[in-house]
């Protein structure tokens, strides 16, 4: 039997050992770590550099399979801001009867036609979160061409294949590509951006008009700040140029 | 170029037999004009040119890899 390599990367070594496993969906016990890089702090979360290790598993990972999806879904969530994400989600139900792998086949046969035309042949995971998204993920050589400028190339393609799945289907099933810890990566990106600019508000008095994004990454702000006393958050202008603005509380009120 | 759109086009509409793809290219600019069946242009161009807006960026990543430069016009 072969060994699997997995590698991820994360805040810390542990972080990303925690992500690995999780996303190999193995315990930590069955592996064998290498760390590729330590990573380090920075200053103020910038410079920043991220841990990155390698897990080489004696059990077969069979990640290319979407058996079991029930039991991948409820991997757990490592990194922080993903998991601040999905705690806020509201009381969304997972639809029954579903047939992700139906869903799944549809993606990929649009997909795997415009990778060829990228020249990339990325191999790919899918996990169902518990709101329902049906989440595909890429993993393999070069694949920057398929993220393109702050994600660009990436969103279109998932806006795209959003449209070519559920043009067959009554259910509306949102699908969410993400290559290799892209969208992570970006979340925690936002994330330290929102509180950055927080502090920023609150120092200026001033209000703090973030750059266009589109609504995932202001949702993203949104509840980066949502408990935060001192500021609040609006979003202003129209699509695709709407933007996040942070402003300081004048009252401060008391904390709920 | 050509196949790219055309892939993407037949994905989206219900009317497939009728998308037609002409191709141009000179001087590493290639241009590519799509047309579809009239009710099917709503399902390429959406809300505010939203569908036309996601296919440009596509095929510009696609070109921008053989270091060319590409524009899509619709019909």
């Amino acid at each position: 039997m072969e060994n699997t390599i997995f590698e991820a990367t994360g805040k810390t070594v542990e972080e990303a050992v925690d992500l690995a496993c999780a996303r190999a969906g193995v315990g930590i016990e069955d592996v064998e770590v290498e760390v590729l890089e330590i990573g380090s702090k920075g200053i103020f979360g910038i410079g920043g550099k991220l841990a990155k290790v390698r897990i080489i598993s004696q059990k077969p990972i069979g990640r290319q399979e979407i058996k079991n999806k029930k039991q991948q879904a409820q991997i757990p969530i490592v990194r922080q801001t993903a998991s601040v994400v999905a705690t806020k989600e509201k009381n969304q139900v997972v639809p029954e009867n579903i047939d992700y792998d139906e869903m799944t086949r549809q993606a990929m046969a649009f997909l795997t036609k415009i990778f060829q035309h990228f020249g990339v042949r990325p191999t790919y995971e899918t996990t169902i979160s518990p709101d329902g998204v049906l989440n595909i993920c890429f993993n393999g050589n070069a694949l920057g061409v398929l993220i393109g400028r702050r994600g660009e190339t990436l969103n279109a393609l998932q806006y795209l294949t959003n449209l070519v799945v559920n043009r067959h289907n009554e259910d509306y099933i949102r699908i969410v590509l993400d290559v290799e810890d892209y969208r992570k990566a970006r979340e925690e990106t936002l994330f330290s951006l929102a509180k950055k600019m927080a502090d920023k508000a609150i120092r200026t008095g001033r209000r703090v008009s973030l750059e266009p994004m589109n609504p995932h990454e202001r949702r993203v702000i949104h509840i980066a700040l949502q408990d935060d006393n001192r500021v609040e958050t609006y979003s202003q202008g129209e699509e695709p140029y709407r933007r996040v603005v942070i402003s300081k509380k004048h009252s401060a009120r008391p904390k709920e | 170029m050509k196949e790219l759109i055309e892939h993407m086009a037949k994905s989206l509409v219900k009317d497939p037999s009728a998308v037609v793809v002409t191709e141009t290219e000179a001087n590493n600019q290639i241009e590519l004009t799509l047309k579809v069946a009239p009710e099917d242009t709503g399902k390429i161009i959406g809300k505010q040119g939203r569908i036309a807006r996601a296919l440009r960026t596509v095929l510009k990543a696609a070109a921008t890899k053989e270091g060319k430069k590409c524009t899509l016009e619709i019909d």
